[in-house]
């Protein structure tokens, strides 16, 4: 055992003016003379560590929380929400807590590493930054001037909207169509393009609503959850409390369920059916002008197309399968439930219905949003206070950017479509590259994505990587994909990176919250905009016309400048909490008064920039982008489909009223596979979004605290379900699907429907780190590959399981 | 003299656990690992308690947060044969580490079960070293902790008001996890101070306190979540 040493009072007083006044010494020598150890010695001749603050974004998702970090000594130690922003006003989510915990941890790429030159499979090794570009700008080149450039791939994983672009141009910039932008949770939405015309996802106003009614929208664990958590605040603030009303229709007691005035557990995957269940209501009682929406829809009353041939209208649709009695059947919602929904919209001020991840990631996703669309169309909760808003999202994009336009690449990838609104997608990617079609894929660039984990299929994706010659990694961590990489070329962590946080999923104001270092990078590592600029800077005959910035502070600094140019807006200040929902509520027209100088010095201070008025001028018929500037309820839907039929709404009867797939799309039906008698229903928790914070051994220890499970997966089962498979509280069970098996512990709770179970996303991963690989299990081993009939997303919810005892 | 205290809006609470993981940073405390938090040894001072009434599909779900109530009348003081626990000059229930002997009484005594015991040494990986709050002291094994109400940023706050020679305001001293809550469900201030929201809110008609026929005067209140 080591002697301890006692230090008087007036010792450590000798010993402080000793140091303090011999610096020059050095404290070596003091370590020898006085037997303290270096940091003891340290401390007492530097005093007290100086304490700073530093404002910059949470990037753990897509939500726009500015942050403030505490620093001692410049070395980041704390955070807490930025106070000034008005996205989160100082709150935080229980994951913000993992940014430091990511920053510092001990796995971090420290230097480029890369498989030695023909040795593809071999060990991975440290190499120089020189040595390492310039064998990838060698391979650019090389397929260039093959005139071979689809031959690169590109899937980006960072969701700053001005990075992605950056990718994306790069990627037409060299000449390939091959551009993958990574999809975590957050899905587009169609159901605008289908009705009016417009690529747009709804920002809900929330804030001026009295009533909300939530189909499947999670809104306080996705998008902008802390944003939401906010406004949900207000909402039960106390002069609101007996007037606004909040219900939530899931399968699952979720954060927003529980907060809800009440939840409806509903079957998964059968939302739209209720939305038309409550539709049919309005319009049989008369509640809503039908002469209105006779006038100015061309597909409300039956119509004759050029052919002459006659189609059922929505009205005749809605009132002839949609009766509350049979959607009670299909939805297990109670007809006197779905009555008192109708009731609640038609006695409310501001009603809304929103539609949000759970419904779009179940098998008929799409065609949950667009009934939820049609509702709120008809109960006129479009471009209203209190409803639905579409904004011009687009138009941040063009602020900053003249998108390229050089040569025209065909994008061989997605050109044979299974699904009409097909994007290219990870696993459109995969399928083709799978079958060498239509050509192989020589250069494979990641950077920040996670294919082998977010892809449909991880055993797939595995094999598909060993396929590419070389395949590079852009990260600051390791993940499920970096271990197949052969080049791997480390990126700053968030906290050491400047970018910024744009077009936040679900909000109306429109907000830039600045993301800048707080902490100068502690390794060998580069910005992603530094590694793309440098594979730019490779080419020989090319002069790049779109990475104007020399680093990523000074491209992050140019579309500021067009920011403030713009001159709407304000940067953030100190408000109260009147004066917030002042602004918000009213969506107040602001203008930047600074001088530019000034707009920029403040801005680092305060964290960010925002425009509530952002998209709310608009009116409806702003928003209507159809030839004949009506709103169409299922022209295109059936058009997309290419369905030959007479009678085309068949399909919907089909899809939603019967709860069975048209011959067509028999593939995807999944739902009656013998044997497996239960619903998987599946998604991110607060906690861990896009299973981002699994690499902080806090946030996997309190992760689910709630449920009393730490550092392991749980499945939520009903206890009538419980009783019937013979499973109790804490046994650990297998759950199979037809595609695959794992095993979680049992959680009986009545938080979940009786024909589903629970698993959370976000753990049982592979290559995570020293703290949280293999812990827990991946319900994404079970889902089969079952893509959403519009979209050919992947769905996360709505695979067959069933649950067996060990 | 201040009384220190906290109102518990259960309606604006999601469970989120934001104010745990704030908690956790802000005062030190340590990841346990997994067969030790599996063997009910996490060491939170902030707890969330789920509540289910009612049957399925009829279900109604609380979520309690809960800190150490401070309470006025503190039945763990009483019990400490060392008066390593006490009730501080500022009202609130303090903790003395290093002359605890790890009997737990203290833990038996409390009827709310906010108090934890370092069944072993705390662990913090060497990396994460530089992310411990220099404010807080590192509690050894074999002693009891728990809620302090963040104290430590009411010593600082006081030396800021002395130096700017005014009084305490109510923003001045927030603990992490008020500070942290999305949804503000967590109010804190003067309970003694008619000017401070917390003194508003405790007067509600939606106000009570956890097991207050004990007559342990808790410093924490909660809003009753509203009927459906």
């Amino acid at each position: 055992m080591s002697e301890k040493k006692v230090i008087s009072r007036r010792k450590f007083l000798q010993i402080s003016g000793l140091a303090t006044g011999s610096v020059a010494v050095g404290t070596a020598v003091f370590s020898q003379v006085l037997g303290l150890s270096e940091k003891t010695i340290n401390i007492l001749r530097t005093g007290p560590g100086k304490e700073s603050w530093r404002v910059t974004a949470c990037r753990l998702c897509s939500g726009g929380c500015s942050l403030s970090v505490k620093r001692m000594d410049g070395i980041p130690i704390s955070l807490k929400g930025n106070p000034l922003s008005p996205i989160n006003r100082g709150g935080t989510c229980p994951a913000a807590y993992a940014n430091l915990e990511i920053l510092y941890h001990p796995d971090r790429f420290t230097g480029p590493l890369a498989r030695p030159d023909g040795q593809i499979r071999k060990e991975i090794v440290p190499v120089s930054w020189e040595n390492a570009l310039s064998n990838i700008s060698s391979t650019l080149n090389n397929l260039i001037e093959r005139n071979q450039p689809y031959k690169i791939a590109i899937i980006n994983g960072d969701d700053s909207p001005i990075m992605q672009e950056a990718w994306r141009n790069f990627a037409n910039w060299v000449g390939t169509p091959n551009f993958f932008q990574e999809q975590h949770s957050v899905y587009n939405s169609n159901s605008s393009y289908i009705t009016q015309g417009m690529f747009n996802n709804p920002k809900y106003d929330l804030v001026n609503s009295d009533c909300i009614i939530s189909l499947g929208a999670n809104f306080l664990e996705e998008g902008a959850p802390v944003h939401f958590n906010q406004v949900l605040s207000q909402f039960k603030d106390l002069e609101n409390i007996t007037r606004n009303k909040m219900i939530y229709v899931g399968p699952r007691a979720n954060i927003t369920a529980t907060s809800a005035h009440k939840w409806l557990p509903i079957t998964p995957d059968t939302w739209g059916t209720l939305a038309l269940g409550i539709a049919h209501i309005l319009i049989d009682e008369h509640s809503i002008d039908l002469d209105y929406f006779r006038r100015n829809s061309p597909d409300f009353s039956d119509w004759v197309d050029e052919k002459g041939l006659e189609h059922t209208g929505f009205e005749n649709l809605i009132r002839s399968e949609f009766h509350p009695k049979r959607v009670e059947e299909i939805t297990g919602i109670s007809e006197s439930s779905i009555i008192e929904l109708a009731e609640l919209i038609r006695n409310r001020e501001n009603p809304v219905v929103i539609c949000g991840q759970e419904a779009l990631q179940s098998p008929r996703g799409e065609l949950h949003e667009w009934a939820i669309h049609c509702l709120n169309y008809l109960i006129g909760s479009i471009q209203r206070p209190g409803g639905w808003f579409f904004t011009h999202g687009a138009d941040v994009k063009k602020l900053y950017f003249q998108k390229y336009t050089g040569q025209d690449v065909q994008n061989l990838f997605v050109s044979d479509k299974d699904h009409p609104r097909e994007q290219p997608s990870l696993d459109i990617f995969a399928k083709r590259v799978e079958g060498y079609s239509p050509y192989n894929i020589e250069l494979l660039i990641i950077n920040k994505a996670n294919p082998v984990y977010y892809g449909e299929n991880r055993r797939k994706w595995k094999i598909l990587l060993k396929r590419v010659p070389r395949v590079v990694f852009i990260g600051d961590l390791p993940n499920d994909t970096s271990q197949l990489a052969d080049v791997i070329l480390p990126a700053h962590s968030e906290f050491e990176n400047w970018d910024l946080v744009e077009d936040i999923p679900g909000v109306v104001a429109n907000t830039a919250v600045l993301q800048r270092p707080v902490i100068k990078h502690m390794y060998d590592t580069k910005s992603s905009y530094s590694i793309l600029k440098s594979f730019s800077d490779g080419f020989e005959n090319k002069n790049n016309p779109f990475l104007n910035g020399d680093n990523s502070k000074s491209f992050v600094k140019k579309r500021l400048q067009k920011i403030y140019r713009s001159k709407q807006g304000q940067l953030y200040t100190s408000q109260t909490h009147k004066e917030w929902k002042d602004l918000y509520s009213n969506h107040t027209i602001m203008k930047i008064s600074d001088s530019e100088k000034k707009f920029m010095k403040n801005l680092l201070k305060v964290g960010g920039w925002w425009d509530p008025s952002y998209g709310t001028q608009l009116s409806l018929r702003d928003v209507i982008k159809n030839k004949n500037k009506q709103f169409t309820f299922f022209k295109a839907i059936l058009k997309s489909f290419q369905i030959q039929k007479l009678d085309e709404s068949q399909f919907l009867k089909d899809l939603l009223a019967m709860r069975s797939y048209p011959k067509s799309l028999e593939e995807y039906n999944t739902s009656d596979i013998p044997g497996f008698p239960l619903t998987l229903i599946s998604g991110y928790p607060i906690t861990n979004p896009y299973g981002r914070t699994v690499y902080s051994p806090t946030l996997v220890e309190t992760m689910g605290s709630l449920r009393e499970i730490f550092w392991e997966s749980w499945v939520e089962i009903n206890p009538e379900t419980a009783v019937k498979h013979e499973v109790e509280d804490g046994m650990i069970i297998q759950i199979d699907s037809p595609v695959g098996m794992i095993r979680a512990r049992v959680r009986v709770r009545p938080i979940i429907h009786p024909d589903a179970v629970y698993v959370p996303m976000g753990l049982g991963r592979e290559n995570v780190g020293r703290f949280t690989t293999n812990k827990g299990s991946d319900p994404r081993e079970l889902m089969v590959s079952q893509p959403e009939i519009f979209t050919g997303n992947t769905i996360l919810s709505g695979t067959p399981v069933r649950i067996t005892l060990l | 003299m201040a009384k220190w205290g906290m109102v518990i809006d259960l309606n604006k609470c999601t469970g989120c656990g934001s104010c745990v993981n704030s908690c956790r940073m802000e005062n030190n405390i340590p990841n346990v690992g997994d067969k030790a938090a599996q063997a009910g040894r996490t060491m939170d001072w902030m707890q969330i308690i789920t509540e289910y009434h009612g049957k399925y599909p009829n279900i109604r779900i609380v979520h309690i947060p809960r800190p150490c109530f401070q309470c006025d009348n503190p039945p763990c003081t009483k019990v400490c044969p060392v008066h390593a626990t006490f009730l501080n000059e500022d009202g609130l229930v303090g903790q003395i580490y290093q002359r605890c002997i790890g009997c737990r009484f203290c833990m038996a005594a409390c009827p709310y079960s906010a108090k934890s015991f370092n069944y072993s040494k705390p662990d913090f990986p060497e990396a994460y070293e530089k992310t411990l709050n220099p404010d807080v002291t590192r509690r050894m094994n074999g002693v009891v902790e728990k809620c302090s109400f963040c104290h430590h940023r009411l010593a600082i706050a006081k030396d800021v008001a002395r130096f700017e020679e005014r009084d305490l305001e109510e923003e001045d001293y927030q603990p992490a996890c008020s500070e942290s809550c999305p949804t503000n469900a967590i109010t804190f201030g003067d309970l003694d101070n008619p000017e401070h929201r917390v003194t508003h809110l405790m007067h509600s008609n939606r106000a009570f306190r956890l097991e207050e026929e004990l007559g342990t005067e808790p410093k924490v209140y909660y809003l009753k979540k509203e009927d459906k």
